[in-house]
């Protein structure tokens, strides 16, 4: 392949591959990256000499007219975004000059901005991409940006010297430099293979720079943060019909969890099932009114945590329970004894909740790594809910958490949960009536009929848990479960809607009308979003839950067994374990988070931990006597000796070369004949008049076109150039005297009289 | 007498083994990735610090790949057999890469004077391993004389041009200038040598005979070209003649310093003027095929002919310098030559000129 052509296809190849890590990163919008594709496809046809090239150059006053107008409108726009800063104007921008670059390739220099420019959209990749797909983009990135480096800087080089005059024919030269751009022997498979190989090392130091530079956090003193956004939607608050639909197709990563029952469990089949029927509670709501749950607020539902502090590792575990609830709080050991422990990973959410298998009783916060700057922490709720919140930790006090961190970028928590069942007691024990008045409000928007409906329903049942029994198979038997959601504008409660007009909807419906029907029956209820279910991962002994299986259902109290589970959506079955594929692809992904995104001073310690005693480091060494040995203060002092003696011989190795350095700055200029700087100047002034000396001409050249372009003083500048080309190649010495004359006569070359 | 070499090995010793220059693109590297490493360490994304290491490695690489590129090089200097003043000639400059499998790319050498560099280098796309490749640079001397190259300097920017880093490899060599060459061939005709010679000798052969083919050099007559051979063997041939003993002339150079200095100021100017229509001057006899000698204030060459006299003659004049108070050459003549024809080069304070006269009784030498 001809070199000219090799160059242009790993240009191409280079952009698009930062293109297509930052469309993995999901950082760009998916219209902006398809635009500048397909200019990118185009612009591959554009050359300089084509019809399409003379079109392009004829617009140019356009586009950079476009140009200024789209930069000013990106920083209007980012100006607006304050204070909450939104650079992506700034991203689109970038897209927007890559793909004009792209089409507008002229010159050396046009390569290069299409570098610069690549290598900023990988900058805006590498700021947001959560996903192990970015690694594969940043090999790729490494060997063909070292490949490109190296055409580029052999087609410079190319052009710079083979575009020497050696006659007055430049048309001639030109001819050469075409010939050698065309040349099919420049560079080689065996080329591409060696430099692939030092890509390759690239990538390999980049990953141990990666892992070996301290992760001091300066962010705490400048102001920096670790960026992330919310990778996964799930909502805060529920509208009836318009959030919640479930999407089989969402395969995000929601949760992550060890459990350690769960996997003792040497039943493949038992595994599946109890997974199955995990419920992962996370957000908890009190009050219904037109179709949309949200938290009243009111101080009776607050969740009440006791904090404890782990005096071994400063971590803290917050244990839950009910102001209302008769007695003393649990204490921390009570608490957990029996419960289920999980060790939990949220990645990153929109809203931070703690997630936990259902009645969650304790939940267990590790302390920052060494040299975080931020910490996350568990924020008391509404109805049993527990939210969490990033704060920013002072260097000084490692306990104050006033400082809260607007982003949200993933938690690592052990949390305790009890079993709800009917008939056993509830954790919080019995609550008083005023305490659970939030949860008996009906709703307004709801018509007599509904109420009439619950009354059916429930009257005749002789207890609450009979009352949710018979409100449950009620709806199972009336109603069935579908994603294809079908409305009644003519009623304007959805809930309504669904309970009289339609047959079928999902969990959030069934869900809904099981807590309206059995409030109005008089069972207090709460409705309850999070996750059913999950996916085994063999590998890592994990669960993994994905955003397609959120789910709703509903908590009803039922006296002295508390508040308990109440699904009433009739089952759908979904796989419980992975494709081996879909387990190491998780299995990476995992990997990806916890030792790349979210990589650590505490990791790094562990990982040297666990080197150093890969390498036998971090053995001890006894003494015969069987006391702890240190290097001796000789084998110090031998160390220190020979590294000073290295030190002294290296500096005198270069000593001589300072030395005549510093002899030749008093001879004159960088250490050169006092000549030579009056001719660099008058070269420098002509330069700034337009007439510079091209690289490719001698003294007595410049001085010949200087003549024949008619310069002032060119007789000056002919005995200047004459003294220089005696004393740079004759090496002979101009007096000073005549120095003197030639930095007079040169003050008037290049100057009109 | 040691010191010299004493110096010239502590030196060596002292030398630091490469040189290296950040570019202008380097520099801007180096700031890019050092703002990069900053805003990694200040926000603590992670992905940052892998693009950080990236540049980081890229640096690393440029060094290790551009040291790859200039070990195993056999880098050798070729020089022209005659060099004149003020006139361009090629040097050429072999480079020899005795790796096994890896080429160099993007070579440049550089010929250096007392451990400088000249402004023209000589510069090598590819090397391939294994391969010798030789380039040429042109250059012009402005003086006669003995000129002392001291070594050569390799360098490269390869692969990323980040980085400009260069070796000096020992070569020195001695260049023997011989003077600048004028346009001479009508004003000898004009003195009336012609005339003279006509009077002396005995024989009219215009050339000796044909003795053999040599490799043309700058000032040699192209009429002497022989076409058939160039064009087979791809350089300019020329055909060397016996001399023809028939016609005698003495040269003599007018070396006397003189009392004042030209408008211009140079002493030297008239001299060295007088001394470059010397050499023409006999470059011109010799190859009209007359015997030429040379006289000068301190020494005398016998006539001679062929390319032999004339790199005597040339050596000669390469090195003559000014004598205060010298006598007239033609008075320092063998006794045997009395009477022969005797070019005059006389210095001037504009220009130089030529005289013709017969040989006076010379002094029994």
């Amino acid at each position: 392949m001809k070199f000219r052509l090799i160059h242009k296809l790993t240009s191409y190849l280079l952009a698009g591959t930062a293109l297509a890590t930052l469309a993995s990163s999901q950082t760009a919008s998916w219209l902006s990256v398809a635009v500048l594709a397909a200019a990118a496809i185009l612009s591959w046809f554009v050359e300089p000499d084509t019809r399409l090239g003379r079109l392009l150059d004829r617009a140019v006053p356009l586009l950079n007219l476009a140009t200024v107008g789209l930069f000013a409108l990106a920083v209007l726009q980012v100006v607006r975004s304050f204070p909450e800063v939104d650079l992506s104007p700034f991203l689109d921008f970038v897209l927007f000059l890559l793909g004009y670059k792209l089409c507008q390739r002229r010159g050396n220099r046009d390569y290069l901005q299409i570098y610069i420019l690549s290598f900023l959209v990988m900058l805006a990749a590498a700021w947001q991409a959560t996903s192990a797909v970015f690694i594969v983009g940043f090999f790729l990135y490494v060997l063909l940006a070292t490949w490109t480096l190296i055409l580029f800087h052999l087609r410079r080089e190319i052009e710079e010297n083979y575009l020497v005059r050696h006659t007055g024919d430049a048309s001639g030269a030109r001819v050469t430099v075409t010939r050698v751009l065309n040349s099919r022997r420049v560079v080689g498979g065996p080329f591409f293979l060696y430099t692939g190989l030092v890509a390759t090392l690239v990538f390999g130091g980049a990953a141990l720079v990666f892992a070996s530079i301290p992760r001091v956090g300066l962010g705490f003193i400048l102001g920096g943060v670790r960026r992330q956004t919310g990778v996964a939607g799930f909502s805060d608050e529920v509208k009836l019909g318009m959030h919640g639909v479930l999407s089989l197709d969402n395969q995000t990563v929601i949760l992550r969890a060890q459990v350690p029952r769960i996997a003792a469990l040497r039943s493949d089949d038992a595994r599946d099932s109890t997974i199955a029927s995990l419920y992962w509670r996370g957000t908890v709501y009190d009050t219904y009114e037109n179709g949309e749950w949200i938290r009243s607020r009111d101080e009776k539902t607050r969740t009440h945590l006791s904090l404890y502090h782990s005096p071994s590792n400063d971590g803290r575990t917050y244990v839950l329970s009910s102001p209302q609830a008769p007695g003393p709080p649990p204490g921390r050991t009570a608490a957990i004894s029996g419960a289920v422990e999980q060790d939990m990973e949220v990645v990153a959410l929109t809203h931070a909740v703690v997630f936990a298998l259902d009645q969650p009783v304790a939940v267990e916060m590790p302390p920052p790594p060494p040299g975080a700057f931020t910490a996350v922490d568990v924020e008391a709720r509404w109805s049993g809910e527990l939210g969490l919140r990033v704060f920013r930790v002072s260097p000084f006090d490692r306990n104050d958490r006033r400082t809260v961190m607007p982003e949200f970028a993933g938690a690592r928590y052990r949390a305790y949960s009890r079993a709800s069942r009917l008939g056993t007691d509830g954790p919080e024990g019995q609550l008083l009536p005023e305490a659970l008045s939030p949860y008996l409000r009906a709703a307004r928007s709801l018509s007599p009929r509904v109420r009439e409906l619950a009354v059916r329903l429930t009257a005749v049942q002789p207890s609450a848990a009979a009352k949710v029994d018979a409100v449950v198979k009620w709806l199972r038997a009336t109603h069935r479960y579908t994603t294809d959601l079908k409305r009644d504008a003519s009623i304007p409660d959805p809930l309504e809607d669904f309970l009289f007009h339609q047959s079928a909807g999902h969990c959030e419906y069934f869900a809904s009308a099981a807590a309206m029907l059995l409030r109005m029956g008089g069972v207090p209820t709460r409705y309850v979003n999070g996750f059913l279910g999950g996916e085994w991962n063999g590998l890592r002994q994990s669960i993994t839950v994905r955003d397609n299986r959120a789910h709703s259902w509903v908590e009803a109290y039922l006296g002295s067994s508390g508040w308990v589970r109440v699904d009433a959506t009739p089952a759908v079955s979904r796989a419980a374990h992975m494709t081996r594929l879909r387990q190491v692809l998780d299995a990476v992904e995992m990997f990806w988070s916890r030792w790349v995104i979210e990589y650590s001073a505490s990791q790094q310690l562990l990982l040297a931990r666990q080197l150093s005693r890969e390498f036998g480091w971090l053995q001890p060494h006894f003494s015969p006597r069987g006391t702890h040995h240190r290097a001796s203060r000789t084998q110090v002092l031998a160390v220190a000796a020979g590294a000073v003696a290295l030190v002294v011989v290296l500096a005198l190795r270069k000593l001589p070369r300072r030395r005549a350095v510093r002899s030749g700055l008093r001879r004159g200029w960088r250490g050169e004949p006092p000549v030579f700087h009056v001719y660099q100047r008058a070269l420098d002034r002509l330069a700034a008049r337009g007439f510079a000396r091209r690289p490719e001409e001698t003294p007595h050249e410049y001085l010949a076109r200087a003549r024949k372009q008619g310069v002032a003083s060119a007789d000056a500048l002919a005995r200047l150039t004459e003294c220089y080309a005696e004393a740079r190649y004759g090496d002979i010495e101009v007096p000073s005297e005549v120095v003197l004359q030639l930095r007079a006569e040169a003050a008037s070359i290049g100057r009109d009289s | 007498m040691i010191v010299n070499p004493l110096r010239s090995r502590l030196r060596r010793w002292f030398r630091p083994p490469r040189r290296f220059r950040l570019t202008r693109e380097g520099k801007w590297f180096i700031g890019a990735t050092l703002i990069l490493g900053f805003a990694a360490v200040n926000g603590g994304i992670n992905l940052l610090f892998l693009i950080f290491g990236m540049l980081l490695c890229l640096l690393l690489a440029n060094g290790f790949l551009s040291e790859a590129s200039l070990r195993h090089l056999v880098v050798t200097r070729r020089l022209p057999a005659a060099i004149h003043a003020r006139t361009p000639f090629l040097v050429g400059i072999a480079v020899r890469n005795a790796k096994k499998r890896i080429p160099t790319f993007s070579l440049e050498v550089e010929d250096m004077v007392a451990e400088k560099p000249v402004d023209r280098r000589c510069f090598y796309l590819k090397v391939p391993a294994g391969r010798e490749q030789e380039t040429a640079y042109r250059r012009t001397l402005p003086r006669r004389g003995i000129h002392h190259l001291s070594g050569l300097r390799v360098s490269t920017r390869f692969p990323f041009g980040l980085l400009r880093r260069s070796m000096d490899v020992d070569a020195p060599a001695e260049l023997l200038v011989y003077p600048a060459l004028l346009p001479v061939t009508d004003a000898v005709l004009a003195s009336g040598l012609a005339e003279l010679n006509d009077r002396q000798s005995t024989t009219r052969t215009r050339r000796g005979e044909f003795e053999s083919l040599r490799e043309f050099r700058p000032g040699d007559d192209p009429r002497d070209i022989h076409w058939r051979t160039s064009a087979r063997r791809g350089r300019r041939f020329v055909r060397q003649f016996e001399g023809n003993t028939g016609r005698l002339v003495v040269v003599a150079l007018d070396d006397a310093q003189p009392k004042e200095a030209s408008p211009g100021g140079d002493r030297a100017a008239p001299f060295e003027a007088a001394v470059s229509l010397a050499a023409s001057a006999a470059l011109v006899l010799l190859r009209q095929g007359y015997q030429v000698g040379l006289a000068t204030s301190g020494a005398f060459l016998a006539p001679g002919a062929g390319n032999i006299q004339a790199s005597h003659i040339l050596r000669h004049l390469a090195l003559v310098e000014m004598r205060p108070a010298a006598e007239m050459v033609p008075a320092m003549l063998p006794a045997a030559l009395r009477g022969i024809a005797v070019l005059r080069v006389l210095q001037g304070p504009q220009a130089p000129r030529l005289e013709t006269s017969r040989a006076l009784a010379g002094r029994p030498s």
